[in-house]
């Protein structure tokens, strides 16, 4: 298992020069040049002098060939020094310092809340398979698959202004700062994001669960006179989660598409919603490396999943 | 026949989870009918806004704004402005919450022109001069106490206020402000600043002889350089930072009446009043928090609860008419609504430099055909049709006068049969023709789709990735026909029409000339008097009308200011870059 893990870990670093490539390549294919943004504003409205716009270029490394810049990026990244923004001249590792615990934040509280509304609906709904309780379940997490998030999470600001007159705080509280304040901010785009995932797990539970609960060793379980409690705790749960954490291994990738729209409407400094805005105006140096890191997490995230297979299936052994 | 205990249990998990999690949301006040504190106390000194109502696009004679004629420009102020200690008349104490729905990109004043910069760094930098904040038609003095100007008009020396300190201590001198306006009007290579092609064209140079005294010099006589002066965008930087680092993008430091204390991108900026700002008595606000707040739907729910009193400028108080109407309902007296000018309009270029659009009857029969009603009411945003100036501003036509011009007017019957008339003279066909355009701007390029296929021109809409890529194709001047909309930083004619009009304007992308326009322009840059100088811009106008020019208006943007009544001693002016600076602002509660 050790070997495993390690061989997974050595895995990461292709894994991770790949995507750096690649981002690289994509983001100088797209049309859209730095320059031209970063000297007509945000908005356009700026005249683009064609000599500044060469001198300006020249400036950000642009004019240099691309195997240049792009080996000059990774050295930089390797020594976790990835530059400056070239809209803000910011360093890009305090961006990521700064924003990052918001989306980890946002992550996590939203993996809590989906499993714990989705593990005791997935169980409910296949023990009472069929009965009204089950049917009102799955309704609920069909709208929960239906439903957009960013729709959900507009009512729910629309709502909480007009009935309660009331607003989560604006300017971001860190949750080490501020607990209260902290969670008062989060627990709705957490829930918006929850219930989505909630929806999609609670029905893979409840099918696998379904599932195992035909299998044969169930039966004999039952027949030797175990209560039912034990039953599904002991026998079934375990093996019926499996696919289960398939799914969530998905879901976490999902989260950080999920996240933008969250911190946008939320008004959250998260890393989606500043990754968007360096999309927009092309800033290279932030957009390559915030990839990078969001590709990190989902590959580590993969690993975990990967090595929680071996914990709940025994059967599976890793050379 | 399965465990009910377990079943019971897992029932148990999920109600509790969903009753408990509001709890833990935080407060809530469920008593939305609550009444607001009686207004009538405070209504005496509720904001007016000092600018014509927004004026229809109906211009019958009852309808017409007003064209006040420019009052008269001191060139040098009266004595009674140059000592600062203004009248204390509103309440100290409080700190101003304002929603932005971006970042500003840095914090340079000289390098950047998005709103979101001006809106946060006005309030800690001074200019030479600066706007009636009340009135908007007269400069006053801030960082320069008195000026004289040369005979010639060329040469203005300023002679600086005394005792002004930066944030580190230095003292402030003609020195940091020579440099301020060299950096601005000529860029060191390798930066570039928007004020050099837009404000301060006309500047030569800029030097301090001594301490205190600054020396402009203009390349000629220009009747808006004063006005152009007190512009936000305008301030003075300190010459040992920006010689130290190069530029101000991430260094904050000015003689403004607020510091900023701490910011987060993404998130917050936090100001807070200057205890020894140069004008005593100011400012009365304690502190202004700006929140970054990208949704529209969370601004608005931001400023129904009062969580915010005001959102900035720009597209941040863009406001669905919907949207409008409900807040004007939800909060009645406690919302003030300031419609003001932007100098921006939407504008279809032509380039004549290039076949078949060199021909001016394609330009002309376009004017015609293009229904400028219907554009702005598929733009969902509040707009008026008018000439070739800004109508919000003193400068331009009265709107009877524009509003009823072919092409202008609301029935097109006739102008759409005198477009295809034009068009068949030309013997063209039908033409094919792709157009760039910018998404922010896409119901003018999707209605003259439609419009102008009717008089043979088959538009293929090119959309582009960002709306500075537009900016850029206009720059290269090799396109055929462009839709984009251009702003303003004043409301000056040499700025709305001379970079448009003039045949070295800094925005004229289309190749117009005109003999007879150069030649009233040329008059009216030099004409100090106001009132002489806006017969001549009418002129212009008029001259404009005739021709048909091929950088074509389609309407000209208002947009709406939403503010608590909470805020006073705040008049919201034409624009997005005058007299945002708020020291005289102060909190009714």
């Amino acid at each position: 298992m050790r070997t495993y893990i390690a061989r997974r870990i050595l895995l990461f670093v292709p894994v991770l020069i790949g995507i750096s490539m690649l981002i690289f390549i994509f983001m100088r294919v797209v049309p859209g040049d730095v320059a031209v943004t970063i000297l007509a504003g945000p908005d356009g409205g700026g005249t683009i002098d064609p000599v500044k716009l060469e001198q300006l270029r020249e400036k950000l490394g642009l004019r240099d060939p691309l195997v240049v810049q792009y080996g000059r990026w990774v050295w930089d990244l390797v020594r976790l020094q990835p530059g400056n923004s070239l809209v803000s001249g910011a360093p890009v590792m305090g961006e990521i310092r700064l924003r990052l615990p918001v989306t980890l934040e946002l992550a996590i509280l939203s993996m809590i809340i989906s499993l714990s509304i989705a593990v005791p609906l997935g169980i409910l709904m296949a023990m009472r398979q069929d009965t009204p309780v089950d049917y009102i379940a799955r309704m609920l997490s069909i709208g929960g698959l239906a439903m957009p998030t960013f729709w959900s999470a507009s009512l729910m600001i629309l709502f909480l202004s007009l009935w309660f007159n009331w607003l989560p705080p604006l300017g971001y509280h860190s949750f080490f700062s501020s607990p209260i304040a902290n969670l008062k901010q989060m627990i709705w785009p957490a829930l918006s994001l929850g219930y989505l995932m909630a929806a999609v797990v609670s029905r893979m539970i409840r099918t696998s669960l379904l599932e195992v609960f035909r299998q044969d060793y169930v039966r004999t379980a039952t027949a030797k006179g175990l209560s039912h409690r034990l039953v599904v705790t002991r026998h079934a749960l375990k093996n019926a989660l499996i696919p289960v954490v398939t799914v969530l291994g998905v879901q976490i990738a999902a989260l950080a598409s999920g996240s933008v729209i969250m911190e946008s409407i939320f008004s959250l400094p998260g890393l989606g919603r500043s990754l968007v805005t360096a999309i927009q105006y092309r800033d290279y140096p932030m957009v390559q490396t915030l990839v990078v890191v969001f590709a990190f997490f989902v590959v580590i995230s993969n690993l975990v999943v990967d090595v929680a297979y071996a914990w709940f299936d025994p059967r599976v052994h890793y050379k | 026949m399965f465990h009910r205990r377990a079943e019971r249990i897992c029932l148990a998990i999920i109600g509790g989870a969903i009753l408990l999690l509001p709890a833990c949301g935080g407060g809530a006040q469920p008593t939305p009918t609550s009444a607001p504190p009686s207004p009538t106390a405070t209504k005496a000194a509720a904001p007016t806004a000092t600018l014509a109502p927004r004026p229809a696009n109906t211009a019958t004679a009852a309808a017409s704004t007003p064209t006040p004629v420019p009052t008269q420009k001191p060139a040098t102020p009266t004595a009674a402005a140059s000592t600062p200690t203004a009248a204390a008349a509103g309440k100290y104490g409080g700190v101003l919450s304002m929603a932005m729905n971006v970042d500003p990109e840095h914090f340079d004043m000289h390098l950047a022109s998005g709103v979101s910069v001006s809106m946060l760094f006005k309030q800690t930098y001074n200019g030479l001069v600066q706007y009636d904040d009340k009135t908007y038609n007269q400069v006053l003095p801030e960082l320069a106490e008195k000026w004289e100007v040369s005979g010639d008009g060329l040469v203005y020396t300023f002679h600086l206020r005394q005792g002004v300190k930066w944030e580190d201590g230095k003292p402030l001198t003609a020195s940091d402000a020579a440099f301020s306006i060299n950096r601005m009007a000529h860029p060191p290579a390798g930066l570039s600043s928007p004020r050099g092609g837009a404000v301060l064209t006309a500047v030569t140079k800029a030097e301090a002889p001594d301490p205190s005294t600054l020396i402009v010099t203009l390349k000629n006589r220009s009747a808006s350089f004063l006005e152009n002066l007190a512009s936000d965008w305008v301030v003075v930087e300190p010459q040992h930072v920006l010689e130290a680092k190069g530029d101000m993008k991430t260094t904050v430091m000015g003689t403004g009446p607020f510091t900023m204390t701490n910011f987060t991108r993404g998130s917050q900026y936090v100001f807070k009043k200057k205890t020894d700002y140069f004008v005593a008595g100011r400012p009365y606000l304690d502190g202004i928090s700006v929140f970054i707040i990208p949704d529209a739907g969370a601004r608005i729910a931001a400023l129904r609860t009062g969580q915010t009193k005001m959102s900035a400028l720009g597209s941040a108080s863009v406001v669905d008419t919907k949207d409008r109407e409900q807040l004007k309902k939800d909060m009645g007296d406690k919302l003030v609504i300031a419609a003001h000018s932007a100098f921006s309009a939407e504008y279809v270029y032509v380039n004549t430099r290039k076949a078949p659009w060199s021909d001016p009857r394609i330009a002309k029969a376009i004017s015609l055909a293009l229904d400028r009603r219907a554009i702005i009411a598929l733009s969902g945003q509040d707009g008026v049709v008018a000439g070739y100036m800004d109508p919000l501003t003193p400068w331009a036509l009265p709107l009877t006068e524009t509003q009823n011009l072919p092409g202008f007017r609301a029935d097109k019957a006739a102008d759409l049969a005198e477009a295809k008339r034009l068009m068949a003279e030309t013997k063209l066909g039908t033409i094919n023709v792709t157009v760039p355009y910018s998404n922010v701007f896409e119901h003018t390029a999707i209605a003259a789709k439609s419009q102008l296929a009717q008089i043979g021109l088959n538009i293929t809409l090119a959309l582009q990735p960002t709306p500075a890529e537009v900016s850029k194709v206009l720059g290269e001047r090799k396109f055929d026909i462009v839709t984009y909309a251009s702003s303003q930083p004043t409301g000056d004619p040499d700025m709305i029409i001379g970079t448009a009009f003039s045949a070295k304007g800094t925005r004229n992308y289309t190749g117009f000339q005109d003999a007879e326009v150069e030649r009233l322009m040329g008059l009216q840059t030099i004409e100090l008097d106001q009132a002489k100088r806006k017969a001549i811009t009418n002129q212009v106008e008029r001259r404009l009308i005739e021709v048909s020019p091929s950088t074509i208006p389609v309407f000209w943007r208002v947009f709406d200011r939403l503010y608590s009544s909470d805020i006073r001693g705040f008049t919201q002016g034409p624009g997005m870059f005058l007299g945002e600076k708020f020291d005289n602002v102060w909190l009714a509660q």
